[in-house]
Order: C-alpha cells, then structure tokens, then sequence
C-alpha cells in the first residue's frame, strides 16, 4: 500500500515535469480556480467516454484567456464574462453552466423564502445592519457567515454585494457552512444553490429574484473559451460539455446546467 | 550501520533547519507588514497580531482547562485507583490520543459550537470553543507525562510521609507534587505546544473571525488556522505574510521545547 503510494507521487512528479510535452498529445484547459472542479470531472467523464487525455490548469480567469491567446493552453476556463477587448482579440466564450450562489438562513427565520435587496445584503455583510429587526424579522442579531478571502464563492458574492466587514464568521468548506446555518436560527450564509437545497436551509430570493431566475444577481456564467470558434479536440470536448452526458455531470456539481 | 543511522540522524535535523531557513526567507518581504492587529487580505494589510493573540487566548484556555484535571487523572491512576481500573484509565488516554484531530473539530462543530451558543449566546464559535477541543486533546499527553513523572518517584517519598502522619491529600500536596514539579512542568510544555500547533480541529470551532478577542465568547483566528485557509490563494506578500506567521509559530514552539529543557535539567 505505501509503496503504491509512493510510485503514484512518483508519477505525479513526473507528470509535472513533462507536463507540457505530455499534454501537447491531448488537450490543455486552464483558467479560472471557480470552474477547475467542474472541469476536472467533465475531462473525466469526457475521457472515460472514449475522448482524449484533458490537463486541467486551475491559473485564475485572465491567467487562462492568455494562455489561449498565447497558444499554451487550447480551451480557457471563465468564472466572469469576456471583456470587450478580449473579444476584440478574437477570443470566443462557450457557457457551459451557470453558478448560482444562494443566500442562506436557518429554515426557522421568517425570512426564509422571502426577498432582500441587493442593498439590504450590502448592509447587513457591511457590518451596518446588525439585527434581523433591521431585515423586517424577527429581533436577534445577525450571525454573519463568510467565506475567505480568495474563494471563489466570496469573489462572486463580494462582486455583487460589496466588501464584507471583517467582523464575520470565516469557513473554509461549505459542508461546515450547512452544518452552521442549520444549527443556528440568527445565522446568513451563502453557497453554492445545489448544495444549500440539499441540505434544505432556507433560501432567501435577492431582489424579488428566486435563484432560478434568469435575472438572479447572484448568478454567474462558468465558460470554456477559445481562440476563434472552436476546431478539432476542443470543440469535440465543447460540445460533450454541453451534451446530456456533459451537463449531469455538471449537475452533479450543484451547478445550474444552461440546456434544460 | 553506523552511518545509515547518522544519515537517519542527519535527516532529521537537517530537515528542521531547513524548514527554519525557508520559513525565514520567504516571509521576510512581508517583516515590516506583520506588526499590525488587522488582517485584511484584499486590502493588503497583513497584520498577525489579532492571530497570534488568538492562538496565545486559545492555548491558554486550553491549559487552564486541561492542566488540573491532566494531572487530577495522573494522581487518581498512581496513588488513588487499584491496579486494573488504573490500567483501564490509561488505555482509554491512549485511545482519547489516537482520535484523528479532525475528528475532534467534527464533533467540536456540530455539537460543541451549538450548545455554547444555546447557553451563552454569541456565536458559539468561540475561544472557549476552541479551547476545549484543544484541552480534551492535550489531555492524554499531560495526563500519561505527569503519571510518569509520579510514578517515577521513589517509593520512600509516599511511605515518609505517611510514617509521619501525613494524610494522603498532604502528602500530594506537600510531597509528591513538589517532588515531581520538573517532570509535571514537562508534561504542561509538551501539551502547549500539542495545543499551539493543532490546526484543523481549531479551525473548525473558533469561527476565524481575525480580530483580537475580549471574551472567551469572542471569534477568534489562530496563526494556523490562518495559514492553512489562505495558503492555496497566497501570492507574493500575502504569501511572504503566511511564511512569516509560520516561522513566528516555529519560533514559539521551539522556545517552549527550550524552556522545557531546561526545566527538566
């Protein structure tokens, strides 16, 4: 068993070191950190059902639409929009699923299942609002529940809703989040909508939005990007992302898939 | 065979500086930004002290908490129970030391943090959270290194005492106690620095709210908790920063290894 072991590290060395030769056989993916998990298991699927070895690089957004650019990698991975001037350049982004970020609280608040603003989610993780009397619930201060800083979730929600004060409760995983929120009646969180329904926390709807809308602030298109529309092994792993197979997958990760 | 053993030897130590050194390099860029209380990454201001507060407040509580009752066990299994429920106490020490630490945070999590918040309020994620996750699992190592410092004692010391007419509870308080305070001080370094260094566990109770604490009810940050949640996402003085707090750690526990040295000598 430890020798296994350490002919697999063995080995994973090895692929690091001739990674780039290695992977010029197959296909290059890398970009966005948000998007690496869901692309790890769609290369994975994608591989199993007869299509070629994927390298998954998890580099950031702007990392990734430059190593395609620059021809390092052949697909990009985006958790945000193109910019104009990256279209500009030529690149080409293909939505593969929509992340949706779900704000949280005890099923008990009365709150749950109804509507915040944006600005009202702005107050209370700005430190500025402190009670669920300022909310319109019922009296008891808010248990603010964040991410840290460098998160993916965080981002996205930061991006929307502002900077979160420094005065909130930090977790690292989202199962600890669900085990938080569901054992304390004062508790706010946010995390990913698959995840919060599963473990049936009450879900508030952000400005008159229900998470499944179209129009959901807190919702965020993951994509593959290429240079120009996508050719040859690329576009053959493009359209597995999309195809039924591609999209349980993505299902599977509690992300939102974009064919019904 | 001598020389496989000093390449074992070597290995060890050499491991250990090395780790020093590399600690020291990287964090240096970020020495002059890590006096500071606050901490807030996307900001770039990288102040561990509210951490450092956090990981002292942390292990401090958790002494207090599991020095007493450490040694309270080790005078019950030597001086006080018969043999077999003795022999049965250390056993179940040994298991309570082979628990997983992250075990120890799962249970602290889902059942420690609710029942502070239900009977003190506040967040439950807590000093005193953290605290006694960290007491229960400093606990054996106090408890079996006291119960070797006393039982370590020459026999003469007990029936001295009782020769002279000493009661039981005089003669640990009087004798045995004072006799075996070298050993026993051995035994609340090792679990300090058992407490100073858990990551995960506390991770999971104190809630990391880097602030610096008021009240053991108040969320804390401690140095590794820290360090093990940012890691993945540092770069350049971000990362400097977390260099910095580990060789700071590496520092504090290598002045408490000392300390105990020379205690014991």
């Amino acid at each position: 068993m430890r020798k296994l072991r350490l002919i697999a590290v063995l080995v994973m060395l090895l692929c690091l070191i001739t990674g780039c030769t290695a992977s010029r056989r197959g296909l290059t993916v890398a970009g966005s950190t948000s998007v690496l998990l869901m692309a790890d298991m769609l290369a994975e699927a994608y591989t199993r059902a007869g299509g070629s070895r994927v390298a998954v690089h998890g580099v950031g957004s702007t990392a990734g639409v430059q190593a395609v650019q620059s021809g390092v990698a052949d697909v990009g991975m985006i958790s945000r929009r193109l910019a104009p001037s990256e279209s500009a350049q030529g690149m080409v982004e293909h939505i593969i699923a929509y992340d949706v970020l779900a704000v949280v609280v005890h099923p008990d608040n009365p709150l749950a299942g109804r509507s915040l603003s944006v600005a009202q989610l702005r107050q209370l993780y700005s430190g500025a609002a402190t009670d669920w009397a300022q909310m319109g619930g019922r009296k008891g201060s808010v248990h603010l529940i964040s991410r840290e800083s460098g998160s993916g979730s965080k981002d996205a929600f930061q991006t929307v809703v502002g900077k979160t004060t420094l005065n909130a409760i930090v977790l690292n995983a989202s199962g600890m989040i669900t085990i938080a929120v569901d054992s304390d009646p004062n508790a706010i969180a946010y995390l990913s909508l698959g995840l919060a329904r599963a473990a049936g926390l009450g879900i508030l709807a952000v400005d008159g939005r229900q998470p499944e809308d179209p129009d959901y602030p807190l919702r965020r298109a993951f994509s593959f990007v290429t240079r120009g529309p996508a050719t040859g092994e690329a576009a053959a792993f493009i359209r597995f992302a999309r195809s039924r197979a591609g999209q349980q997958v993505i299902t599977e990760e509690g992300l939102v898939p974009v064919r019904e | 065979m001598r020389r496989a053993l000093l390449a074992c030897a070597l290995t060890a130590s050499v491991t250990v500086v090395a780790i020093a050194l590399a600690l020291i390099l990287e964090g240096w860029p970020a020495l002059p930004a890590i006096g500071g209380t606050v901490w807030d990454t996307e900001a770039g201001r990288f102040g561990i002290m509210a951490m450092l507060w956090g990981s002292l407040a942390v292990t401090a509580g958790a002494l207090l908490l599991a020095v007493p009752v450490g040694v309270g066990v080790a005078l019950f299994v030597t001086e006080v129970a018969p043999p077999t429920l003795g022999g049965l106490m250390r056993r179940i020490l040994q298991w309570l030391a082979a628990v997983p630490s992250v075990v120890y945070g799962f249970v602290g999590l889902s059942l420690l943090v609710p029942a502070i918040r239900h009977a003190a309020g506040g967040f439950g994620y807590s000093v005193l959270a953290g605290a006694l996750v960290l007491a229960v699992m400093a606990l054996p190592t106090i408890a079996t290194v006291a119960e070797d410092a006393l039982r370590s004692l020459p026999p003469a010391y007990r029936e001295g005492a009782r020769a002279l007419g000493a009661t039981p509870w005089q003669a640990v308080r009087r004798v045995l106690l004072p006799a075996a305070r070298s050993g026993l001080m051995t035994a609340v370094v090792l679990g300090l620095g058992r407490a100073l260094g858990e990551t995960m566990a506390v991770l999971m109770v104190t809630g990391n709210m880097p602030a610096v604490p008021r009240s053991p009810l108040d969320p804390v940050r401690t140095l590794t908790g820290n360090i093990a949640m940012e890691m993945a996402y540092a770069a350049d003085l971000h990362q400097a920063a977390l260099f910095a707090s580990g060789a700071v750690l590496l520092a504090m526990v290598l002045a408490v290894n000392a300390a105990a040295r020379r205690i014991q000598r």
